[in-house]
């Protein structure tokens, strides 16, 4: 088992680790998210079907409606909010669902998390720090 | 972020402590996306204070519980701000679905105590998408708190309003405190166009604008779009294109040469950078047609379900519509709905088309959405003109879409099939 560390940029502070769910695309959490369920529901989205529930769940950034922050809010309530979130832009609405519901966020790593994080590979987030720990095995 | 001492104040809870936790919310978030201060905002179109969605499911005993927690908690402060704070869809007891008995009469019961809140505490719950329509319409340069993807593209770019993309949280915290963080479209930087998009096609209908929007958002991303070539545009059109725009992008505005207000020119648009170095797509007929059928899941036949009205309708397309009907009755086999805010469904009524409406067979309904509160339907076939709304109701009710021209859909309706 090999662990690599990369340095990032914090855009909200904390700590979270789980296994990577890993989609190079944007998401919408309302109207693509079932809050209930865990479950990434956009028809013909690459992570359509997806489990999130405590993941690091790596992806672009957010797209679409506005709502993402209430989204993840039942999300957290139900269980089923992501452990850490790591995007390659940084929208708004994933920043302000961050914030409200106390999930680590992170962007900017030194290499390019589609190419370096696997699919299920344990990934930790250290926000404060300013890197992430991946653990391919 | 630097703050002043009243600011300061509010963080620390000197106010009380909801205030503190609005406040913790708006430097948390500004920090997180650069900001470096908080700036005063009299203009606030928030969401979050809604009854639970009926119809999808029976809405649980928690459910009804979160709904009157949290309208207590983003009402529990008088709002600051000046303008009217207008609250969007999100509520669905304007849906005739049938029996709801004792449910419906409890979510009215919670929708009365939201609105009792709200107006103790300055809210205006409109329940809208297009609150512009409807008495909050943002003047140029105005900075705005505003919810809602598709209302946010359309004041920023058609209106030359100021807002970054608002949710829930920071929108209740902003009209609570009267201040946002200053990032993004708040700032001339960060209006300037960063992609460039020629448009060949002619666009001949509002949905035509609406395939723009949606082929523009994927290219754009979380970046403003300029749209060079396609000529004006008409209300029902600006509306198209900027909810489309916000569904595959995560767009905050666009600049359309010649009509948004900052972009009369495209060098305007471009904020003196040179356009040879920017990103260029062509969305001519192919790509048009093209964007028809990334959306298309339905052949020519039978249909189900006729939704006009996202963004909800203005008055006159309501009457567009009635008049395309022309007294015809919708096919029993179809259910059409049409979308506006409330002020709109009851002018409709005063004027008269909303009787025209229901001897058609058509349905006027307000403050809310297919998308928002519809029963799932698994593989129902569903037509409508907006982009936006067969995005989100493939996922949300199951349904199989297409999307064609108001005046084709609303044939569809009365034919009973789509004829594409």
């Amino acid at each position: 088992m090999s662990v690599v560390k990369l340095r990032c940029r914090k855009v909200v502070g904390g700590h979270g680790e789980g296994p990577a769910v890993v989609g190079r695309t944007r998401l919408s959490f309302w109207g693509g998210f079932d809050a209930g369920r865990g479950v990434i529901t956009e028809r013909g989205s690459p992570l359509e079907g997806a489990r999130v529930a405590g993941t690091v769940l790596v992806f672009i950034s957010s797209k679409g409606s506005s709502e993402a922050s209430r989204v993840m809010a039942a999300a957290k309530r139900n269980g089923q909010a992501p452990a850490a979130i790591i995007n390659t832009e940084v929208d708004a609405m994933v920043a302000l669902a961050c914030v409200a519901s106390g999930i680590p966020m992170v962007t900017d790593l030194e290499e390019d998390p589609f190419r370096r994080i696997r699919p299920g590979s344990r990934v930790t987030v250290q926000a404060d720090e300013g890197y992430v720990l991946v653990e391919d095995g | 972020m630097e703050l002043s001492r009243e600011q300061r104040i509010l963080l620390e809870g000197g106010q009380g402590p909801s205030l503190g936790l609005f406040m913790r919310w708006l430097v948390e978030w500004g920090e997180a996306m650069g900001a470096r201060r908080l700036v005063p905002v009299q203009n606030v179109h928030l969401s979050g204070i809604s009854p639970p969605a009926i119809g999808r499911e029976k809405p649980s005993a928690q459910a009804y519980e979160q709904a009157l927690s949290e309208a207590e908690l983003y009402c529990s402060s008088p709002v600051r701000c000046a303008a009217a704070t207008c609250a969007n869809a999100d509520v669905a007891l304007g849906i005739p679905a049938g029996d709801q008995g004792a449910e419906a009469a409890r979510l009215a019961e919670i929708r009365d105590r939201q609105l009792d809140l709200a107006r103790k505490a300055g809210i205006a719950l409109s329940w809208t998408c297009t609150p512009f329509l409807v008495g909050n319409l943002p003047s140029r340069g105005e900075v705005c708190a505003w919810t809602e993807s598709s209302a946010i593209v359309f004041i920023n770019s058609i209106l030359g309003a100021r807002t970054t993309r608002h949710g829930t949280e920071s929108a209740v915290a902003a009209a609570a405190t009267g201040y946002v963080p200053e990032f993004g479209a708040l700032l001339e930087e960060g209006r300037r166009g960063e992609l460039l998009v020629d448009v060949h096609a002619p666009l001949r209908t509002p949905a035509d604008w609406g395939a723009l929007g949606y082929f523009a958002g994927e290219k754009a991303g979380l970046r403003n779009p300029v749209f060079r070539g396609p000529g004006r545009l008409g209300l029902g059109a600006a509306k198209q294109l900027s909810s489309a725009v916000a569904t595959t992008g995560g767009v905050t505005m666009f600049h359309l040469v010649g009509v948004t207000p900052e972009a009369q020119t495209l060098q305007q648009a471009l904020g003196g950078q040179d356009p040879g170095r920017l990103e260029l797509y062509a969305f001519g007929n192919e790509e048009l047609k093209e964007t028809y059928s990334r959306l298309r899941e339905l052949d020519s036949g039978p249909i189900d379900y006729v939704m006009l009205g996202c963004p909800h309708l203005s008055l006159q397309e309501v009457i567009q519509v009635t008049r395309a009907l022309a007294g015809r009755k919708v096919s029993p086999g179809v259910r059409l709905e049409l979308w506006t805010p409330h002020a709109l469904r009851a002018e409709a009524q005063r004027l008269g088309f909303l009787r025209e409406l229901e001897l058609s067979g058509a349905l006027l309904l307000a403050d809310s959405c297919p998308a928002v509160c519809s029963p799932v339907m698994n593989g129902v076939r569903v037509l409508t003109d907006s982009f936006k709304q067969a995005h989100y109701l493939r996922a949300a009710i199951g349904a199989r879409v297409a999307v064609d021209a108001t005046e084709a859909c609303v044939e569809a309706a009365v034919r009973g099939s789509w004829q594409p």
